[in-house]
Parts: structure tokens; C-alpha cells; sequence
């Protein structure tokens, strides 16, 4: 029965039907977009592992930390391994490339592992000095081949005083998570560091590989306390966490997010809510010769309500399904760097189900009170 | 009470409030119909007429007095209820069809089994037949807007009887119609009557409509005179 008045309501008027499930369609494919999107910021990005801990200069993002920082995690008991790496910026205009330079201490693939190289690269990494693994996204973006120099304008400054480095390629990564990582090389920490003139002995990152995530927090708390007087304060925490720090640090990315969609969705339930008034405006003879005929009035307000569930279910699947159609569209169009970035999980995809049956519920709330007061004698009434 | 009444209406007043004056619809008004009887009410626009037709289908109560059918106090049962007691006792025929333009004339016709227990088939079974009585076989997948007034109006005469109801109300039934047709659907609807034994009551402004009826009231400011 129910299915019979569904389907007599949104058919009588087809085009606005489409309509009205093409504003919720969008609606929801915003939605799905954002959240996903948003996803980098919450930490709910797959591959940003728990059980890595980043250590890194309290106040300053790009600042240096000393090598000492390293070996003092690496007593702490939980802790597995510690990798460290400092950071090179190239001068995209003077270099052969534009990407970060990783100079890493030797077991940087076997903590970080995220990022994968062949044995024979990371052989060549421990044993040569001028080695170079090149990320593979870059590689090809810059034809980059093993055996090829890779020549820099970095930003520290080499022994002979210039500010130009020189590496050997003998092999690329490739990044798991996070596509975007593959833009940059991976050099030999311990050759780079005896070849610069300033800031020897220090790293910019510390990785710690701890053996249960759930030690995290009193490793990283144990850390940033013991440096906390030193001029070397450290800030800690799980790679996921700190990601999701760093963004906050930025802009408050998730209220701006759910602001956009509080306003799309309230915009589209003023929409959809004064649509299916009128829809039912339209249908006042029809809803009395059904009360005629024996209709209930809570049958009928059932209906309604029903109705509105019915576009609301199939406009968020529909904006679902697009928002999974888009994603690798957006990852082709980054070139691949925001490859595995965006996630549609199924806390969104359940989260956006949810909020089709409120915004359901609440547009067809007058509506379907409508339907449920309307008096036959009125809604038949021929003058 | 006769054991062959079916419909009692005793001491009925409606009123309504109109701008703080009360509007006196029904004045005290008695009726009695026998099971089978064929009535035409008739009367000035604004006598009643309506409203007591409204009353004895149990979509609308009275401001005081009783409607008994079959024994049954209508002003008593609440709105569920008579909803229930309208899908299964009651037939409806309007001036214009009123048949849901989406839908084709075999499902207007299935709207009220919607309503019972009866299987998918029995429902078409139930459908035929009333397509049958109508003179519709051949028509059943047509919308309303694929048919003539007459033929909507067969439709609608289908989806009154489909549920097999002791009563049918037709208000204005023929009100939009040209004479030819209009003669044709008194004649279905004297046939529903006299042998399918429905009782009817029909409101009408047409003379030569009531000339079908067994018998004619007048209504005149909400009182019944011959």
C-alpha cells in the first residue's frame, strides 16, 4: 500500500521530483566530498601509522633539534627503533628539482614504512656517499634516471661554501600513503651532515618505532618532559596525531567545513521542505478521496514521510556513489600526489545516511502534518 | 428499529462558527432509509445537502443527535474507527471522479483493497469484476486522462464497488457530464441498485437524476420536506 502512494507522489510530478533529488544529490555529494576531504586533517587518513612517534622542535616547525634528543629516545624502554632525517628545501628554480630532500639516517625504510625502495637502492643509500633515492612521482615528473646526477640549490650550506649539492640517483620510493611524498629525494644523513658547514650534528625529525600504540602517549609524554627546560624542547605524539595538530595550527579546517555544509543543508531543507509542502498542497483532493476511501490519517502522514526518506535515500546515494566516482578524478588531476589521500569511509558513508533521514524527517515534518490534519469535507470542497 | 433500516438519522443539528454567527446547517433533521432504498436528495445550494451526505458517510459528525447504520453510532466512533468502518461499508462517486491522474483506471480501481488482506491476485480478480460492471473491461490500463468524463466517472463507479460496500453516495454524479452520458451512468447506477441491492443516496440538482431514484427529499435551510 505504501509503496502504491510513494510512487503516485513522485511520479505526478516528474520533473520536479528530478529536481528535488538533484538539489539533495548535490547536497550530498558536498557533503561526501568534505568529509572526505576533511579526513586528512582528523587524522582518520589510512597509512598515518600510531605506532610511529614523531619527535620535533616545540616551537618551531622548521627548526633543528640535536642528535643527542635520538639516542636518548632510543633508551627509552617501548621503543623499538629510531630513525631521524633532516630536511633539505630546494630551490625550485636553481635545481633540478622542487621537492624536499630527505637526508636520513640509514634505516629510514625499515622505521618509515610508508616509504619502499629496493634493496639494491638502499644498499647503495648506506654505502655511498653522494647516493640519492629519488621519489618515484618525481622521477617522472623530471625524468629522472638511475646513474643520473641530481644537482641542488639547497638550503644549507656545503663545505665549499656554496650552497650546491650534488647526488648520485641509484634508485626511486614509492610512498604507500600519501602520493604527494614521492616529490623529493632520500639522501645519506651521515655523509650530508660531515659535508655541511653549519648545523652539524642536529636533524630536523625523530621517528620512534614504539612496540604497542598504546604507549604512546607515556613515551611521548616521558620525551617532551625530559627536554622541556632545555633550549631543544621537543613536541611528541603519533604520527596521526601530530598531522592532525599541525592542521589545526593552520586554520580550524573541520568547523569551516561543517559551517559550508550546515549552510548548504539548511539551504537545501528550506528547498526541499517548501517543495514537498506544495507537493502536497497539490495532492489536498487526492488525500481526501483517499481519507474517503478508508485511508487512515496516520497511514497517510506515514506515507509522506516515507516519501521524503525515498528521495532523501536515493539522492545520498547517489551523491555517495559520485563523491567515490570523483576521488580518483581529483587524484588524476593532482598528478597523483593525492593518491590514497581522500578516504570515504564507512563512519561518512554512515554519517551521510544519517543526515538524509533528518533532513527527511524535518522537511517532510510540515508536509506530512499537513497530510495528517487535512479534513476530507475541506479538501473536497467545491466551492 | 426496522430489521430492513439501515440508515437512521435522528434529531440532527450542524452548526458553524463563522466570524462569531452560528450557521445552522442541519435543523433537527430525521431520516430514515431502508436497506436497498434508492434516495435523491435535492435541494437549493447551501440547504444541507452535502453536509448530510457527509454525516451518513462518517466524514464529518453532527453537532448533536445520532447517525445509526446498521446499528452503529457513527457520532460515537472515532476517527481510526470510522475510517476502518468508511473502507468497508461505504462507496464514493464525486461530480468530478476524483480518480488519482497517475494512476490507470485498474489501480484507482485497487486503491481501496489496498486497504485489506486480499492477495495480489484476488485484488485483480476483484478489479476485473468491477471493470466488468462497469462496462470497462477493455479500458482498465488507461489513465484518466486517456478516457472520456464518462468513462471516469465508470471508474470511479468501479472503485466505490470494488469493495462490495451496502452503501454508495454520489454526490452531484452526473454535474459534470452531457445528458447522454449522464443518462447512461443513472442507468449503472439504477442497475448497482436494483441488482446488486446497494443502497444509494444521491445528491443531485439535476431533476431528471432524481427521476431515477425510488424516492426524492428536499432539502430547504437545513430541514427535509417531500
Amino acid at each position: 500500500m505504501y509503496w502504491t502512494l510513494i510512487k503516485t507522489g513522485l511520479i505526478r510530478k516528474r520533473t520536479r521530483t528530478f529536481l528535488t533529488i538533484m538539489s539533495l544529490f548535490v547536497a550530498f555529494l558536498l557533503f561526501g566530498s568534505l568529509q572526505t576531504f576533511t579526513s586528512i586533517f582528523t587524522g582518520s587518513v589510512k597509512g598515518l601509522s600510531a605506532k610511529n612517534i614523531i619527535v620535533m622542535p616545540r616551537y618551531d616547525l622548521f627548526g633543528k633539534q640535536p642528535l643527542s634528543v635520538a639516542q636518548y629516545i632510543e633508551t627509552l624502554d617501548g621503543v623499538e627503533k629510531v630513525m631521524y632525517f633532516d630536511i633539505l628545501m630546494a630551490d625550485s628554480i636553481e635545481s633540478m628539482m622542487d621537492g624536499v630532500v630527505f637526508a636520513a639516517s640509514p634505516n629510514f625504510f625499515d622505521v618509515y614504512t610508508r616509504f619502499a625502495t629496493t634493496d639494491e637502492a638502499e644498499e647503495a643509500l648506506k654505502s655511498t656517499q653522494s647516493a640519492a633515492i629519488v621519489g618515484k612521482l618525481m622521477a617522472k615528473e623530471k625524468s629522472i634516471k638511475i646513474g643520473d646526477k641530481l644537482s641542488l640549490k639547497a638550503s644549507s650550506m656545503n663545505s665549499d661554501g656554496t650552497y650546491n649539492w650534488s647526488f648520485d640517483v641509484v634508485g626511486f620510493y614509492t610512498v604507500d600513503k600519501f602520493t604527494g611524498d614521492e616529490m623529493g629525494a632520500i639522501v645519506n644523513w651521515g655523509a650530508f651532515d660531515k659535508a655541511r658547514l653549519t648545523e652539524k650534528g642536529t636533524v630536523s625529525m625523530i621517528m620512534a618505532q614504539i612496540s604497542d600504540s598504546t604507549l604512546a602517549d607515556s613515551i611521548s609524554n616521558q620525551i617532551d618532559e625530559r627536554f622541556m627546560n632545555s633550549s631543544y624542547a621537543t613536541r611528541s605524539g603519533p604520527e596521526s596525531m601530530l598531522a592532525v595538530e599541525m592542521a589545526g595550527e593552520i586554520a580550524d579546517i573541520k568547523l569551516i567545513m561543517n559551517a559550508i555544509l550546515l549552510s548548504v543543508f539548511f539551504t537545501i531543507l528550506l528547498v526541499s521542505a517548501n517543495t514537498m509542502a506544495q507537493s502536497i498542497r497539490e495532492r489536498t483532493i487526492d488525500i481526501g478521496v483517499l481519507k474517503c476511501l478508508g485511508y487512515k490519517d496516520r497511514q497517510l502522514f506515514t506515507s509522506v514521510i516515507l516519501e521524503a526518506i525515498f528521495l532523501t535515500f536515493v539522492a545520498t546515494t547517489m551523491g555517495l556513489l559520485a563523491t567515490l566516482l570523483l576521488i580518483p578524478v581529483v587524484v588524476e588531476l593532482s598528478d597523483g600526489m593525492l593518491a590514497n589521500t581522500f578516504n570515504l569511509d564507512l563512519k561518512i558513508i554512515f554519517n551521510g545516511f544519517l543526515l538524509g533521514l533528518l533532513v527527511a524527517f524535518l522537511a517532510a515534518a510540515i508536509p506530512s502534518y499537513q497530510a495528517l490534519t487535512l479534513k476530507v469535507v475541506d479538501a473536497l470542497r467545491k466551492d | 428499529m426496522s430489521s430492513n433500516l439501515l440508515i437512521e438519522v435522528k434529531g440532527v443539528n450542524k452548526t458553524y462558527k463563522k466570524g462569531g454567527e452560528t450557521l445552522i446547517v442541519l435543523d433537527e433533521l430525521n431520516l430514515e432509509v431502508p436497506k436497498g432504498d434508492y434516495l435523491a436528495l435535492m435541494g437549493p445550494s447551501g440547504s444541507g445537502k452535502s453536509t448530510l451526505l457527509n454525516l451518513i458517510s462518517g466524514l464529518d459528525s453532527p453537532t448533536s443527535g445520532s447517525i445509526i447504520i446498521n446499528g452503529k453510532h457513527l457520532e460515537k466512533m472515532k476517527s481510526s474507527a470510522l475510517s476502518d468502518w468508511r473502507a468497508s461499508n461505504v462507496g464514493f462517486i464525486f461530480q468530478f471522479y476524483n480518480l488519482l491522474p497517475v494512476l490507470n483506471a485498474k489501480k484507482n480501481i485497487e486503491l481501496p483493497l489496498l486497504l485489506t488482506n486480499l492477495s495480489s491476485a484476488q485484488r485483480n480478480e476483484h478489479v476485473s469484476t468491477a471493470l466488468n460492471v462497469v462496462g470497462l473491461a477493455d479500458r482498465g490500463n488507461h489513465k484518466p486522462n486517456e478516457l472520456s468524463g464518462g468513462q471516469q466517472q465508470r471508474v470511479a463507479i468501479a472503485r466505490a464497488l470494488v469493495s462490495d460496500p451496502d452503501i454508495l453516495v454520489c454526490d452531484e454524479p452526473t454535474g459534470d457530464l452531457d445528458r447522454q452520458t449522464a443518462s447512461e451512468i443513472l442507468d449503472l447506477i439504477k442497475v448497482l441498485n436494483r441488482e446488486h441491492g446497494k443502497t444509494i443516496i444521491m445528491v443531485t440538482h439535476d431533476p431528471a437524476a432524481a427521476e431515477s431514484a425510488k424516492r426524492t427529499l428536499h432539502l430547504d435551510k437545513g430541514k427535509l420536506g417531500n
